[in-house]
């Protein structure tokens, strides 16, 4: 019982000081800014970092690319490979969906709907947190 | 890790919802009681003009966020040199509440943030 309680604690401790990396997204999945800020993402995963993103402003389309082609779709299922990993913490601004005329149901599981004090949020938390703003 | 941020608003109150997310995002900030600052870039300084009302042409209109930020005393500058190449002065703001410093001090306060964000 103790043993396991060291260890939950043990790995509440190395969750903790892993090295968390912040990513803004604004733009749609048809810049560049955008896909800098998934490979990015990508890489800082498979780093072993964690990474916190925000999907702001015209970004938040890339929730809704599947059934469609091109960039939405291919957005739409980095997302869903990089959320499998475990280690990406992905928040939506429900405003900017909603101001969009899109459907307020979520339509990638895993991400959070939510609102834009996660900015300020993801700043206190992470370690780096870059605006993939251009 | 507490980190000043600088939210840097570079477009007018019109044509897109930049700067209406730019001063949306400085009162997330201050409701998360971290710091923040706000420069009015260029034609950013739009969004504290007199007489422009962008209710006619955009529905979302940012005189409500410009209110609060003052309200709860964000800091605000505006670039002297865009307000003379826009042929404008400080009469021509909603208010005196903006502090006007040149644009070489609004480099060196870029410089001086941790966190920059540009809309």
């Amino acid at each position: 019982m103790l043993d396991s309680s060291i260890q939950a604690a043990s790995v509440k401790v190395q969750e903790d000081n892993k090295k968390k990396l912040g990513i803004i997204l604004y733009t749609s999945p048809t810049t560049s800014q955008f896909w800098f800020g998934i490979e990015i993402a990508k890489r800082a995963l498979a780093k072993g970092y964690g990474v916190r993103m925000f999907a702001w402003g015209d970004s938040v389309y890339a929730l809704y690319g599947s059934g469609s082609t091109g960039a939405y779709s291919k957005a739409s299922n980095e997302l869903v490979s990089m959320l499998s990993s475990g280690n990406l913490v992905l928040d939506v601004c429900t405003t900017c969906i909603k101001s969009r005329g899109l459907t307020n149901s979520n339509p990638i599981a895993g991400a959070n709907l939510s609102g834009m004090h996660k900015i300020p949020e993801m700043i206190k938390t992470c370690h780096k947190t870059l605006a993939m703003i251009p | 890790m507490p980190q000043r941020t600088l939210i840097i608003i570079r477009k007018p109150p019109f044509g897109s919802v930049d700067s209406w997310e730019g001063l949306r995002l400085s009162l997330s900030f201050y409701a998360s009681g971290l710091p923040v600052e706000i420069l009015l870039e260029g034609v950013g300084l739009f969004n504290w003009l007199k007489g422009i009302t962008p209710v006619s042409v955009d529905p979302q209109s940012v005189s409500r966020f410009a209110t609060d930020i003052e309200k709860f005393e964000l800091p605000v500058f505006v670039v002297a040199e865009d307000l003379a190449n826009l042929g404008l002065n400080q009469d021509d703001l909603v208010s005196t509440y903006p502090k006007i410093i040149s644009r070489n001090d609004a480099a060196l306060m870029i410089g001086a943030h941790e966190m920059t964000i540009s809309v």
